[in-house]
């Protein structure tokens, strides 16, 4: 695990570093994959199921090349239009702001933690492969890292009755169809998880998460985030592309058995609370 | 998870207690009836497009279709042969008291369950999704996952292979009988009740439906360090949820419950 929170960090570094210099070009060190990446092309028509829905399974990488490089996933390229900024309430942005790089990583992470991700984490929080399984009325989505899975019924049943539901992680999960796209409908989800790095959220957090397949390559997932406690209005994101694995791969065994970087973590929030920031 | 381990404990403490009082002894009823009604077969097997069986559903440990760990009926089926240990691995699962034995345990210990736990240290819901060539194993316990391939692919090979928790997996088809083949399989997972290996463990187990509403499920071990021969289960009853259940969120954060096995633990042991 302790490679995979290493990239996973480094990602974000890298990330924060193409954002501020979008000009630049600059080449990492590539690391499986290439630095430019090559999209995958779309690859022919969606494949269906027996009842008519876009059929989603496959391995499915972040980025459009198909394979795991975190290094040359293109957040360069445009996929839409720029990401608005989130539209945390005063105190929620104070609080947000008030975060370090640190806390962000050891408290508002589950890949440090090895907490369970939850919903929408399991995306959004999750820079590894993806699997889905769907059947008529059915999405299976098993993850890499740390061996999770959800499932969610997709026949547009109503969420729980009030006094069935209880926090989880993963929350009270409902999906229904519009036209091709996969609508999955979340609430009462557990407060100990995170939108993404260090976005928290109250109890009245409802995640919308849209799936689509426009090819046979390419997935698409876009997610809204209503949490009327913590944010002045509903949050939507771009659509973040996903690709089909190129080389047949399977998703690899991972589990965060013994995470040694919370101790590192944990010295360096004490190295920043010296004042030494 | 506290309530599962519980749960577990208690069941793990009442089996005995069964096996050793077959007079139809009455238990606190938990969930589901205490003498277990046995569903219907419930009609033919379903098959896939391939012809081969479905496994799909959510399946439940014992004859009742529900949750129910108290009333699995340990006694029906053929008696369990004694696993063949060699002297000195006897010697040492002998040596081991309850209490270790629990603490060695996935369910209380939060480790992975691996390859044969996830059927044989899991008193929780499974859930299976097939396609053909493809198997996948949920289990409700920790929210673990496990995707094996049906095509009777070979497995890796050896530069390839690592110990893993799930190991090297392949299955293939022997008629209606789906034989999941394991080797590579990390010296952390234990068969169960801890049943310890070495990594010369080899795990052959099959899965067939002969009905609607019944999965059923045999393991074979080989472990030529551990054991004088190899030892095979009976058939274990698994049936499809009567309620139309779907597995439940747990995952196994903060297990109280090591801490206290601990201290009972430090307690036991000499001054």
């Amino acid at each position: 695990m302790k490679m995979r929170i290493s990239a996973a960090f480094a990602v974000v570094c890298l990330v924060t570093a193409a954002v501020a210099a979008q000009d630049q070009n600059r080449e990492f060190v590539e690391a499986r994959g290439s630095v430019k990446a090559v999209p995958l092309p779309p690859g022919g028509a969606p494949p269906r199921m027996a009842d008519g829905k876009v059929d989603f399974s496959g391995v499915w990488f972040p980025g459009p090349t198909g394979k795991a490089n975190a290094w040359s996933v293109d957040r360069e390229e445009p996929t839409g239009p720029r990401q608005e900024p989130i539209p945390f309430q005063p105190w929620a942005q104070a609080k947000f702001d008030a975060m370090t790089r640190t806390e962000k990583e050891l408290y508002g992470n589950a890949n440090v933690q090895c907490l369970p991700p939850g919903t929408p984490g399991m995306m959004t929080e999750n820079p590894y492969v993806h699997q889905f399984i769907t059947k008529p009325g059915l999405f299976v989505h098993l993850i890499e890292n740390n061996n999770r899975w959800r499932v969610v019924h997709t026949d547009g049943r109503p969420h729980k009755s009030k006094e069935e539901q209880e926090p989880l992680y993963n929350g009270d999960m409902v999906g229904r169809w519009e036209g091709d796209t996969l609508i999955i409908d979340t609430i009462s989800i557990d407060e100990r998880t995170w939108i993404r790095d260090g976005w928290f959220h109250s109890d009245a957090l409802r995640v919308i998460e849209r799936f689509r397949r426009p090819s046979m390559n390419y997935l698409e997932h876009q997610f809204t985030i209503e949490d009327p406690k913590v944010l002045t209005k509903p949050w939507t994101s771009n659509w973040n592309r996903y690709t089909l694995s190129v080389n047949d791969e399977d998703l690899t065994e991972n589990f965060c058995t013994n995470n040694e970087q919370v101790e590192q973590f944990k010295k360096l929030l004490e190295v920043e609370k010296g004042g030494n920031r | 998870m506290k309530t599962y381990i519980g749960v577990l404990l208690a069941a793990i403490v009442m089996l005995p207690m069964a096996a050793a009082a077959q007079d139809n002894r009455t238990f606190v009823e938990a969930r589901g009836s205490v003498k277990p009604v046995p569903l219907p077969p419930g009609g033919p097997t379903p098959r896939m497009s391939d012809g081969h069986p479905d496994f799909s559903g959510v399946w439940f440990e014992g004859p009742t279709g529900k949750a129910n760990a108290w009333s699995v009926d340990r006694e029906q089926g053929p008696p369990e042969e004694p696993i063949p240990f060699q002297p000195w691995a006897e010697a040492k699962y002998k040596a081991m008291t309850r209490l270790e034995i629990e603490l060695s345990s996935a369910s209380v210990n939060c480790m992975p369950v691996g390859t044969p736990g996830m059927f044989t240290e899991n008193a929780f819901a499974h859930q299976i999704i097939m396609k053909p060539g493809q198997f996948v194993h949920l289990v409700e316990m920790n929210n673990r996952w496990h995707v094996i391939h049906t095509d009777g692919r070979p497995h890796k090979p050896k530069e390839e292979q690592e110990p893993l928790f799930y190991g090297d997996q392949t299955a293939r088809w022997e008629g209606d009988t789906l034989v999941i083949d394991s080797i590579s399989i990390d010296e952390r997972a234990q068969i169960r009740d801890g049943w310890f290996h070495s990594d010369q463990l080899h795990a052959i187990e099959r899965l067939r439906r002969p009905s609607m509403n019944y999965l059923e499920y045999q393991v074979t071990i080989e472990d030529s360090k551990v054991l004088t021969k190899p030892w095979t289960s009976p058939w274990q009853t698994f049936t499809l949820s009567a309620l139309n259940e779907d597995l439940a969120e747990n995952f196994c954060t903060n297990n109280e419950n090591v801490g206290q096995l601990r201290k009972l633990y430090d307690s036991q042991k000499p001054q």
